[in-house]
């Protein structure tokens, strides 16, 4: 079997020889596509020739398939196939409108991954990091039945639109509010939608917690960080709660009744991120915590960390009370000289 | 293997479970084949995404 540069580069020919010479002709490039959550990837850029906006064609995708036993030829139809279709009916996308900002700006959303594993990419982006967590921006430039298409803002993206981060992130924020409003449900209601089934069927085994997502479920974890969002779940939880970062799409709140450590919890965390969610979609191997007395959101292991110097700092201060409330029950050593005497009266 | 929503809320239910009755966590007959049909039309529902997002992805960068 061929390796992954002659694959491309077979595949880059015999897609130049069908779509460049043909009309309406389009142009075929080599390009490596970066992209968030580890799923960057070698693309054949296919751009039809009176067109600006071009079709990316993930070869490692392809490659994969033929990995799994699919012929050349079945993979370059199928390429083809996707080429030829685009190229007959492409959208027409003016790209500078991109960089006008007042245009722009209504179409702004966040979007929320892990700070860790993207941290190569978050440099080139900006971001506002919670913890280590970092939200980031897209600009929606299509959509067609229900599908967004979406471009990440970069820091050159930024400087072109002549915009500071911190009105980006305002902006963003506010608009993702209405673009993309958030849904917070019970998780038997989730389950009970998902299964066809009565809630009833589902609530009595369901834990309690609460799914927070957007109302498409689609890289919908950045709802938690909807302004408000923190204090309306502490109401909806009866105070404080944990965070489960289940995925890019979805977080996971539950009441913190202290029955289960954030050790546990984040062990829980690490284990289905590990066996059941897709790489593409992971958050963080962590869990957060909403104090909803002090309005602090933090890491658990922050959270516990604070909570032992609270308890360490209330030890201390009970038993300074406690000497004193002894101090109180012996007259004669409140006093120095008092305390002379009864040092006296012992020897 | 990797499941989409609805296996990764499962997962969650099922471990809470494994967690003993902190969380009230009966187990409700009947409950599981309908979890597992609900992943298999996820997954289904999935694919047919991704397929119709070939086409419209084209404008990520």
């Amino acid at each position: 079997m061929m390796d992954f540069n002659e694959f491309t580069e077979k595949l880059e020919y015999n897609l130049k020889v069908a779509l460049e010479d043909g009309p309406p002709g389009a142009h075929v490039q080599k390009q490596e596509v970066e992209k968030m959550q580890g799923q960057s990837y070698t693309a054949l850029t296919v751009t039809p020739a009176d067109r600006n906006v071009g079709m990316n064609i993930n070869a490692n995708a392809l490659y994969e398939q033929m990995q799994y036993g699919a012929s050349y030829q079945n993979v370059l139809s199928h390429a083809l196939n996707q080429a030829t279709a685009f190229v007959q009916d492409s959208p027409q996308f003016d790209v500078h409108t991109i960089t006008n900002y007042e245009q722009t700006k209504t179409k702004l959303f966040v979007e929320v991954v892990g700070a860790e594993r993207n941290a190569a990419m978050l440099k080139k982006l900006p971001h506002v990091q919670m913890e280590d967590m970092a939200m980031v921006y897209r600009i929606q430039v299509a959509e067609k039945d229900g599908a967004i298409a979406s471009t990440l803002i970069s820091n050159q993206l930024m400087d072109a639109m002549g915009v500071t981060a911190e009105k980006l992130y305002q902006d963003a924020i506010a608009n993702s509010v209405n673009m993309r409003p958030a849904k917070v449900q019970k998780l038997s209601e989730v389950l009970a939608e998902m299964m066809d089934v009565p809630v009833e069927t589902v609530e009595k085994s369901a834990p309690p917690l609460l799914v927070v997502t957007t109302e498409d479920k689609i890289k919908g974890a950045c709802a938690m960080f909807y302004p408000e969002m923190m204090d309306q779940l502490a109401k909806e939880t009866g105070g404080d709660f944990f965070i489960l970062p289940s995925s890019v799409h979805e977080v996971l709140v539950m009441p913190d009744k202290g029955e289960m450590s954030a050790e546990e919890l984040k062990d829980m965390v690490t284990a289905i991120n590990g066996d059941v969610v897709d790489p593409a979609d992971v958050l963080t191997d962590q869990v957060y915590h909403y104090d909803a007395k002090e309005r602090i959101f933090e890491r658990g292991d922050k959270f516990e960390a604070r909570q032992a110097d609270k308890e360490r700092e209330g030890d201390r201060s009970s038993v300074l009370q406690d000497l004193k409330n002894k101090q109180k029950d012996i007259p004669f050593v409140t006093r120095g000289s008092d305390l002379k005497s009864k040092a006296d009266m012992e020897l | 293997m990797k499941y989409f929503m609805t296996g990764r809320l499962a997962a969650y239910e099922r471990m809470m479970q494994d967690n003993g009755e902190r969380y009230g966590g009966g187990n409700a007959d009947g409950a599981k084949t309908g979890k597992d049909q609900a992943v298999q039309k996820d997954r289904a529902a999935h694919r047919d995404a991704v397929k119709a997002g070939d086409i419209y992805a084209r404008h990520q960068s």
